[in-house]
């Protein structure tokens, strides 16, 4: 088993519910495969580059957010752009990419926050579509070998 | 958002379930470096024994 399976995190701007509290500090846990792909099932998922296909996935992922007792898709759509976005880097991060880009990662988040108030006003403040698959951080994808491995082999 | 290829999932289930015998829940649960360690073990098992056949041959 990995040693570190939940990474705290903190949003740009954070998530703001019904009554106005934000909410800011969470927990993400690594992904399994059941997680990515159950997901494909859901019925309100129309397929593999269906954005809210990610919403889903974040959901499951994204253990606690501030006080609030349960993340749901709903929570999720509601994040502002900036948050959203910060989420699926964190997701590719600490998914797929080396320690060293997680300290990278980390670092960079903390030198904004270093600043607060500087950061400008939301465009928007709901998940804009356009705006999921541009944040991808283009990092390797370790299973490729694996995979490779596994037609090598059946020679 | 980056996310694992689905026929690669699929495939590297399907792997270490030809090989290791798990039922589908145990490797759907598996987080992904832990799924490609064992994908990536399990071959370099494979690999050795083949060399062992070969060798005895």
């Amino acid at each position: 088993m990995t040693l570190r399976t939940r990474y705290e995190f903190t949003l740009p701007r954070g998530y703001v519910d019904r009554d106005g509290a934000v909410h800011r500090d969470g927990v993400m846990r690594l992904a399994t495969a059941r997680d990515e792909l159950e997901p494909l099932r859901d019925p309100t998922v129309t397929g593999p580059d269906d954005p809210r296909l990610t919403i889903v996935v974040l959901a499951r992922v994204v253990e606690s957010l501030g006080t609030l007792t349960q993340v749901t898709p709903h929570e999720i759509e509601g994040l502002f752009a900036a948050d959203l976005a910060y989420l699926q880097d964190f997701y590719g991060v600490i998914n797929f990419g080396t320690a060293e880009e997680f300290a990278q990662f980390v670092a960079a988040q903390q030198a904004l926050g270093a600043a607060p108030g500087t950061v400008p006003e939301p465009v928007v403040e709901a998940a804009d579509e356009t705006d999921l698959d541009g944040a991808a951080v283009p990092l390797p994808r370790p299973g490729r070998a694996a995979i490779e491995e596994i037609r090598a082999e059946g020679r | 958002m980056l996310r694992y290829p689905v026929e690669a999932l699929w495939q590297e289930i399907a792997y270490l379930a030809y090989h290791l015998h798990w039922p589908l829940p145990d490797l759907l649960d598996l987080e992904h470096m832990d799924r490609v360690r064992m994908v990536r073990a399990v071959s370099a098992m494979n690999a050795r024994a083949w060399e062992a056949v070969r060798d005895s041959a």
